[in-house]
């Protein structure tokens, strides 16, 4: 038997031999491979200076781009890669890494060795983790003074807070982007005709206002039909409400109770301290006022599974099929009411116009956040900086290559017809100018298909809010008028390890308690407990944590 | 003896000459990568690849088991799982015999393939469809509840449905195709042995109970042994597009608790260590399986 | 059914039939749903209630996605994969399935177990992505189709189909000299018809669905599969933090679309499955080898 044995491992022993010659090649140059590129990029550093000189200026500077939002692969032949490539004597050798998977994707090829120059960081948590790796390459302030001035103007001025983003060790590591979005909190959003219906006069303004108003929108059948059927509000205005207690605790209840942390694990200052805004005891006061407006049926019982029960995150089925009165979420453009006068086929906002769809009696009336009983008010804001664009290592061996990358940056905020290229395509084919006014001559494009033709592909993500504007103005200054509201901005805190350790345990506990006390199943009481246990399981960790890098990241 | 063995092997030489190529394939595409679960047992570095990152000992593990909530989630995939397996597994068996014993053509074959449409549908679309129907103010269960003045229930975020309701959609996602394997297994059934039964004058019930249904044995323990496995691992679709707040507590699952993990930190060390301690659990309720149907029956795996 | 049936046999027959018919009613709403939605304007997507009928016809979900480039290069594709994917799965699967069906295979147990420990132990995503480069697979249908080439489930399923085989069609070939590699390909494979059917369309499903090797492994778009454009048009509009500008949001795809979409990329594998039920039917095989 035991001769058996032996036999059977030597055999299999021979099989697998035979076998794994052909993979160990694969095998064995994997992390060899990851450590070269480590050490030459290491020393690509150093030598910086020396090799620059040398270079020929002539050959045009190769770039392996991934400093997009990938939906599909660009097309290397489209009018608008050409004329980048033309214009900056440069090469793009795009990567695809599916938007959906990033991590998935870009960590295998990372971890196999493979690295492009330019890279989008699509969470700014993984810039201390790819620094760690090797994987990124410093970029000095001076350079972006040098080479592209408007832009670091640009952000100084309009968002100073993009740099911390993008720091780490006190250096920069990656350009900082913007988001003109992140300006304006999201709406407020009555049915008119329902204030109209139940004899109130003004848009609600203050909580008791509010209250009013949705009590009747539940008890006087502000839709007429006969029947008790509507509701006040559902999930989407829920944040409104707890903003008018102070920040509130949750900014999106069905991100959350997907397991998304950076919906409940929000920070706000007190006392010069960073803390965590759901565990504060304003946050039991709203809960209260929602665990009433429950019980007395205001709240939707549905609204655990949503007033967006498909499509589109911003849609809200319950309110178009008339169940309730108010809700929120979406933005400005989102619910835009007034018709652009220069654009004949003008419909207004996608929900705006599902909206008129569903009750073409219907009207609809911007409102402002709840004034609480100390004055507070406002709605979650989204973040003001978008993914910022980072280069590699690889990229630092030849200092050409973040050269050109910021002379990109800078020709998108001084050249208006150069943005426009690049975020919105081929001029003539698909826009045009006519006069001052941007005409889209594409705008049935999948995001898919922009991304093929080259469309936000080599704007090196440079979203300049005065182009941005001078794009859309109507759409602005309609924003500008009727998204004047308080918001609740979110606060930027830097990557400390043991957050991320904490932050699904911790979301876990925040949405499950604040549902339970609002449907009544826990008292307003076991906000405390809930508190206690907060704290204990990792939330005080996680606070000191937090300021001490934040202390050290201002300077303090 | 050392001469015999070779003279086993040469005498079936074809037999390996045809598992050669099985054998080659497993030992390339399978254990050329396996040296990756002691990933596991690493801090993962993506740099520093597999073999270079630093060893961690067990605190991947540590970090696993220590989880909040962690008895919880394990409590609720073997209880959902364990469900699935037993409504699960007889479904597509009583599929299958229920449609053997249909004569009419186009009934047969209309049913065999609308039964299986239900697979091509991701729950990204089917779990808003599932939520739709069970809603307590438009859905059509509630609606026929109210017919019978049954006030409506809200299923979807009451815990003591809601295990229910996984269970009873994934059947009925999964019935008609998995029945498919079993439909295979009843055509290969020798008609001689109907033919007999007949003359003896037995009923239909008599017929499947005492031909059909042990006929299918060999397949039917195989694939109980390896479902067996499955008790450990939970349809992540299908939990985390049905899986609300209100019932995380009987609802959230291995995978669904993982996912937030690896999803933001990109540790696939963590990853790779509930991956192992997933496939560990597995591997010893297939050999228990495996070693209680030898018990009974010849049909196992060794 | 030349002999009379009695009264208990028609009454479980009226059961059968209610029973599947019940369950064949249930299965068909969520694809009427889809269909239905992928025919409709918004504005019935959005109103409550089920849609398992349109009521006002809208091709244009269809029109955008038919003129989608990338639909038809993924089409081809996705087809050619499965296919190919299909014969290599089932040549394999066969060749392996027969010696560990036979008990007399020295070492039966020990080559089984060889088989069966990788459905436990793997590598994970980043070795294997590492073995395909290193195989000089990527970029080419080879990174789809050899990976995943042998099933062990499947493998142990067509095991011991044939086990059941009766053993005297082998034997009495043996007796005439045929060797393994005759009796496999002139007796038990005639013989297993329905299993063959089965491994083939769960093989040629499979392929057909996969898309994350596809993401993985292939980086031009013109050799990405279907399910993968699929799975971007069905996600999109899912995630709020992509919104840089107020025009973004005209881009993203509607239910109208996505579902269109749907029913595009399932249609043609649904349509095999009909063409495969041939080889369902009981007793057809055994008798024609015989006769």
């Amino acid at each position: 038997m035991k001769t058996t044995t032996k036999r059977m491992a030597a055999l299999l022993a021979c099989i697998m031999l035979v076998t794994l010659l052909a993979a160990c090649a694969g095998n064995n140059n994997a992390p060899e491979s990851g450590n070269a590129g480590n050490t030459d990029g290491a020393a690509g550093q150093t030598n910086n200076g020396d090799n620059a000189a040398v270079e020929e200026p002539e050959e045009p500077v190769v770039l392996e781009w991934l400093g997009y939002d990938s939906y599909a692969e660009p097309d290397a032949d489209s009018a608008v890669v050409q004329m980048v490539e033309e214009k900056f004597n440069a090469e793009f050798d795009f990567w695809y890494v599916d938007a959906q998977k990033w991590d998935d994707n870009l960590n295998v090829k990372l971890a196999a060795g493979e690295m492009p120059d330019v890279l989008k960081i699509p969470n700014r948590q993984n810039i201390a983790k790819y620094v760690d790796q090797g994987i990124l390459a410093p970029i000095p302030k001076e350079k972006f003074e040098e080479l592209a001035p408007t832009y670091t103007a640009f952000i100084d001025e309009n968002y100073p807070e993009a740099w911390d983003g993008v720091m780490f060790n006190g250096e920069i590591y990656a350009i900082p982007t913007t988001n003109l979005n992140g300006s304006y909190p999201t709406v407020v959003i009555w049915r008119q005709d329902w204030l109209d219906n139940v004899g109130i006069a003004k848009v609600p303004e203050t909580l008791e206002e509010y209250e009013e108003a949705l009590y009747k929108f539940r008890n006087d059948d502000p839709d007429g039909n006969g029947q008790k059927d509507t509701y006040g509000l559902s999930d989407f205005a829920l944040p409104n409400i707890l903003g008018a207690f102070g920040y509130p605790g949750i900014s999106d209840f069905k991100q959350a109770a997907k397991g998304d942390p950076s919906k409940s694990l929000q920070f706000t200052e007190k006392d010069g301290q960073l803390v965590f805004a759901a565990v504060q005891p304003e946050m039991k006061e709203a809960l209260a006022v929602l665990q009433q407006w429950y019980a007395d049926g205001i709240i939707d019982p549905e609204f655990l599974t949503s007033e967006n029960t498909t499509g589109y995150w911003a849609d809200s089925q319950a309110f178009y099929n008339g169940k309730i009165g108010l809700t929120g979420m979406g933005m400005f453009y989102h619910w835009r009411h007034e018709l652009d006068p220069s654009l004949p086929d003008d419909v207004g906002g996608g929900q705006y116009k599902a909206f008129m769809d569903a009750q073409p009696d219907g009207e609809l009336a911007f409102g402002v956040p709840a004034v609480g009983p100390e004055g507070k008010s406002g709605t979650p804001q989204w973040d003001t900086t978008s993914h910022p664009v980072a280069i590699t290592t690889k990229a630092a061996e030849d200092p050409r290559k973040l050269d050109t990358v910021l002379q990109m940056v800078e020709a998108a905020v001084t050249d208006y017809e150069y943005y426009l290229s690049v975020t919105s395509g081929e001029e003539g084919v698909d826009w045009k100018l006519d006069g001052d006014t941007f005409v889209n001559l594409s705008a049935a494009d999948s995001v898919a298909d922009q991304n093929k033709k080259g469309k936000n592909v080599l704007s090196v993500k440079v979203s300049y809010d005065e182009y941005l504007k001078k794009k859309d103005p109507f759409i602005y200054a309609f924003g500008d008028k009727y998204a004047n509201i308080n918001g609740y901005t979110s606060m930027f805190v830097p990557t400390v390890e043991v957050f991320e350790k904490n932050s699904s345990a911790l979301n876990k506990l925040t949405i499950e308690t604040y549902l339970k006390i609002i449907t009544g199943e826990s008292p307003v009481d076991a906000f405390d407990a809930y508190t206690e246990q907060f704290m204990r399981i990792g939330g005080t960790e996680v606070e000191e944590a937090v300021n001490a890098a934040y202390d050290e990241l201002m300077g303090r | 003896m050392k001469h015999s063995i070779w003279k086993d092997y040469a005498s079936h030489k074809y037999m390996f000459l045809m598992l050669l190529p099985v054998l080659v394939y497993f030992a390339i595409f399978h254990y050329g990568p396996m040296y990756g679960v002691i990933i596991a047992f690493k801090d993962y570095k993506i740099l520093e690849g597999t073999l270079g990152s630093p060893w961690a000992g067990l605190d991947n593990f540590r970090e696993l088991f220590g989880g909040y909530a962690f008895g919880t989630v394990l409590r609720n995939t073997l209880i959902i799982n364990f469900y699935k397996l037993v409504f699960g597994f007889s479904a597509p068996i009583v599929l299958a015999l229920l449609i053997n014993e249909v004569s009419v053509g186009w009934f047969k074959k209309s049913v065999q393939t609308i039964s299986y449409l239900p697979h091509f549908l991701s729950w990204v679309v089917l779990a808003g469809l599932v939520i739709e129907f069970l809603s307590p103010s438009r859905g059509a269960v509630n609606m026929a509840l109210a017919w019978f003045g049954i006030d409506p229930i809200y299923f979807i975020t009451e815990p003591g449905w809601f295990r229910a309701i996984l269970v009873s959609t994934d059947i009925w996602q999964t019935v008609g195709f998995s029945a498919i394997i079993y439909l295979a297994a009843i055509a290969g059934i020798n008609p001689e042995m109907y033919e007999a039964a007949e003359v003896d004058g037995i009923s239909r019930v008599q017929k499947i109970w005492y031909i059909t249904l042990p006929s299918m044995a060999p397949v039917i323990v195989i694939m109980l042994i390896l479902n067996s496995g499955a008790i450990i691992n939970d349809d992540f679709e299908q939990v985390f597009n049905l899986l609300n707040a209100k019932v995380m507590e009987v609802g959230d699952v291995l995978s669904t608790y993982t996912y937030t993990e690896g999803l933001l930190k990109m540790n696939y060390s963590y990853a790779a260590a509930v991956g192992l301690f997933k496939n560990v659990v597995a591997l010893i309720l297939v050999l228990t399986a495996n070693y209680l149907a030898s018990k009974f029956s010849d049909e196992t795996i060794f | 059914m030349a002999t009379k049936m009695n009264f208990g046999d028609r009454l479980f027959l009226i059961g059968v039939y209610a029973a599947l018919l019940v369950l064949v009613l249930s299965m068909m709403l969520p694809l009427l749903q889809v269909v239905t939605i992928s025919l409709s304007p918004p504005k019935v997507v959005n109103s409550y209630g089920f849609h398992l009928f349109p009521t006002v016809l809208d091709f244009s979900g269809y029109a955008k996605v038919l003129r989608y480039d990338a639909i038809w290069t993924a089409y081809g594709n996705t087809v050619l994969r499965t296919l190919l994917g299909t014969a290599i799965t089932l040549l394999l699967t066969f060749l392996g399935a027969y010696p560990l069906s036979k008990k007399r295979l020295p070492h039966r147990k020990f080559w089984t177990g060889f088989v069966v420990l990788t459905m436990f132990f793997s590598g994970g995503m980043i070795p294997t992505y590492l073995l395909v480069k290193g195989l000089g697979l990527m970029n080419t249908i080879w990174a789809l189709v050899l990976p995943s080439a042998i099933s062990v489930f499947l493998l142990l399923i067509v095991r011991n189909f044939m086990i059941a085989l009766p053993e005297s069609l082998e034997e009495s070939a043996k007796i005439d000299g045929a060797n393994d590699v005759f009796i496999l390909f002139r007796i038990v494979l005639p013989l297993s018809l329905p299993i063959i059917a089965t491994v083939g369309l769960y093989t040629a499903v499979w392929h057909w669905n996969a898309w994350f090797d596809s993401m993985i492994y292939i980086q031009e778009e013109s050799k990405q599969v279907l399910q993968l454009i699929l799975r971007r048009i069905l996600l999109e509009g899912q995630d709020v933090s992509v919104e840089t500008s107020a025009s973004m949001q005209a881009a993203v795809s509607t239910e109208t679309v996505k579902m269109a979409a749907l029913v595009v990329s399932v249609l043609p594998i649904m349509c095999v499955y009909p063409f495969l039920q041939k080889y369902f039917v009981k007793g057809t095989l055994i008798g024609s080898v015989k006769g």
